[in-house]
């Protein structure tokens, strides 16, 4: 393994540098629900806003166009490759595979085989994908093989051993606000830190701080500290019983970059501004819109989802 | 060169690149948007799609069953090619044939040369690489057909490999070199080497990657940053002091794209008296394609074995 490899998965590894106790993870809670609630005291009753890191991104690039799309869903490579890209790297690591050039095709194989023989859809693109010709798919694949490629070299997937949790269920949370507000949670990998126990570092235990990882495309953009603060906020919302992942490190397999932040009062502090802002920027330009009904405000989920396939895509 | 309110990252890619670096003409051309506007497909930037489709298709799951189907399909899963698609379905039959005769020959061709890479080696397809420099303000984007070897940190261990399905021509070597110097911006260390392979005749072009590569793909990179900088902030055209040749790239790093394979501009042809922009290369590096060590591709695998050993 190379150096940068061996300094990344110590990063997912290494016991927490700071902990935020009930108290401040309560006043912080406090802060997100009644910032939420002023910025969407003026959209119209039954109205939904449903908040990811993808229309976090766009609330702050585009806030104009923070819930117009006319863009109906249709499925594509870039939209498949996370989940197909996820289940390869977790056939890799089990052993399975020597690579996600080799995996991709048969887990591909083996999703439309089940689709096909019990009707469930795991991953929801198995009709589309079945129905493509041979060179459909070939892009497809491809794309994922390039997705779950990076992954797969940037950590020492032996050193991480057992303590690690590949894709998995969104965090959610709904905001106990006037409005319907959502917040939706998504990282690539979750993985158990080490302890610290009598001055000497030993693995975690299963109910202990753990670090999130989260794939993006392109380069870091401004705000990518409270981008990823983000994440760990929804996780320590959704199950307010378990420890706030304690690091959350951001992974720009483009650029070859990696970011990280500590998850600590005034980090989570950052991630509510940021929640609220977004969900006001979306209030607001449903608000002003010509016709701001119901209908109109809900876009945004629809928004929200295909900006998030895109982003986890790309 | 780039101040406080200096706005939104410049994004250098090779066709940017090369353009900004051509003659002073055909940059007033971009700067003033001749060359925007609606896609113009031919039947070179045709072939090269679907080529580029059948050589991904080939390195992914290492068989074309039938090219023009194949490649077809590739650019259908995606809708963004639609227009594409659209053009060559409207072809006629006369051209289809062409078309289809074409892609055939060089799907022959990918299938005769290109060994089965070993999952181990990590390829990677029409891969994009970053690097942003100067805080923010420029943004290095390309583009490589194929990457093969795991990153690392101490040793160089990736070789990168552009595709096109047309003509050898200078400009492909910056191209190569800036995918180089890109890789070597964003990584801990550089690629061991950088090729272009030519899916018409098989040839593959490989230039082994050191500091003398670097530095000089380097100082074209800087003097092509100014010139689009000049042109970004409305500045008249003027004689470039360094630069490399003329046209025959693209953006996306695809093969050929339809480009021209000629490397003269017709457009300063016209309009300068016939001087060609190529002539404009101070650097004394001039690229000749006669330099570039020619390889099979199985060489160049073998040599990344061989790295990765």
């Amino acid at each position: 393994m190379s150096g940068r490899t061996d300094s990344i998965t110590e990063l997912v590894r290494m016991p927490p540098v700071s902990v935020v106790d009930p108290i401040a993870r309560a006043r912080v809670r406090d802060r997100l629900v009644d910032g939420v609630a002023a910025a969407v005291a003026d959209l119209p009753s039954g109205a939904l806003v449903e908040v990811t890191l993808a229309s976090i991104r766009h609330a702050r690039s585009h806030p104009e166009a923070a819930c117009q799309s006319d863009e109906k869903f249709a499925w594509k490579p870039v939209f498949v490759r996370r989940s197909l890209g996820l289940a390869a790297l977790r056939a890799c690591v089990e052993g399975r595979f020597a690579g996600p050039a080799s995996a991709v095709g048969p887990v591909a194989d083996q999703a439309v085989e089940e689709w096909e023989s019990t009707g469930q859809r795991a991953y929801h693109w198995e009709p589309w994908f079945s129905g493509l010709g041979v060179g459909g798919r070939a892009v497809v694949l491809a794309e994922a093989t390039n997705w779950a490629t990076s992954l797969w070299a940037t950590f020492d997937w032996t050193a991480l051993g057992s303590q690690i949790r590949i894709g998995g269920m969104d965090d959610l949370w709904t905001c106990p606000a006037p409005r319907t507000v959502r917040l939706k949670g998504r990282c690539e990998v979750r993985t158990r830190l080490d302890a610290v126990v009598n001055g000497r570092r030993t693995a975690g235990s299963d109910g202990g701080p753990s670090a999130l990882v989260s794939v993006s495309g392109g380069v870091p953009a401004e705000g990518w500290r409270e981008d990823l603060a983000y994440l760990a906020l929804t996780a320590g919302l959704r199950a307010p019983d378990r420890p706030l992942p304690a690091r959350v490190v951001g992974l720009w397999p483009d650029a070859a970059v990696e970011r990280t932040v500590e998850i600590d009062e005034a980090a989570l502090d950052a991630a509510v501004d940021r929640v609220v802002a977004t969900v006001a920027t979306v209030a607001t330009v449903a608000t002003v819109a010509t016709v701001a009904t119901v209908a109109t405000v809900a876009t945004v989920a629809t928004v929200a989802t295909v900006a998030t396939a895109t982003t986890a895509a790309a | 060169m780039f101040g406080q309110d200096a706005g939104p990252a410049l994004v250098v890619t090779k066709d940017r690149l090369t353009r900004a670096l051509a003659c002073p003409a055909h940059r007033w051309g971009e700067r003033t948007g001749e060359r925007s506007g609606a896609a113009e497909f031919t039947m070179p930037l045709a072939t090269g799609a679907l080529v580029d489709v059948l050589f991904r298709q080939l390195v992914t799951i290492g068989s074309i069953d039938s090219p023009m189907a194949d490649a077809m399909d590739g650019l259908c899963a995606d809708s963004h090619r639609a227009p594409l698609v659209g053009w060559i379905e409207g072809l006629a039959s006369a051209e289809q044939r062409e078309l289809r005769s074409e892609v055939e020959r060089q799907a022959d061709g990918l299938r005769q040369r290109w060994p089965a890479l070993d999952p181990s080696w990590l390829p990677r397809t029409q891969t994009p690489l970053r690097a942003v420099l100067a805080e923010g303000h420029v943004d290095l984007s390309v583009y490589v057909d194929l990457a093969i070897g795991r990153p690392a940190a101490d040793v160089a261990s990736v070789a990168l490999v552009d595709v096109r399905s047309g003509g050898r021509h200078p400009g492909h070597r910056d191209d190569r070199h800036l995918c180089a110097l890109v890789e070597a911006l964003r990584s801990p260390a550089p690629p061991f080497a950088v090729a272009t392979y030519y899916t018409k005749t098989g040839e593959l072009d490989v230039d082994p990657v050191d500091s003398e590569l670097l530095a000089a793909a380097a100082r074209r990179c800087l003097v092509g940053i100014r010139a689009m900088d000049s042109l970004n902030r409305g500045e008249e055209p003027g004689r470039t002091d360094s630069g490399s040749s003329d046209s025959g790239s693209s953006d996306s790093g695809s093969s050929d794209s339809g480009s021209s394979d000629s490397g003269s501009c017709t457009k300063c042809a016209l309009q300068l008296s016939g001087e060609p922009a190529a002539q404009t290369v101070p650097i004394g590096v001039m690229p000749s394609v006669v330099e570039a060590r020619s390889e099979s591709p199985s060489a160049l695998i073998g040599y990344a074995q061989g790295q990765a050993a």
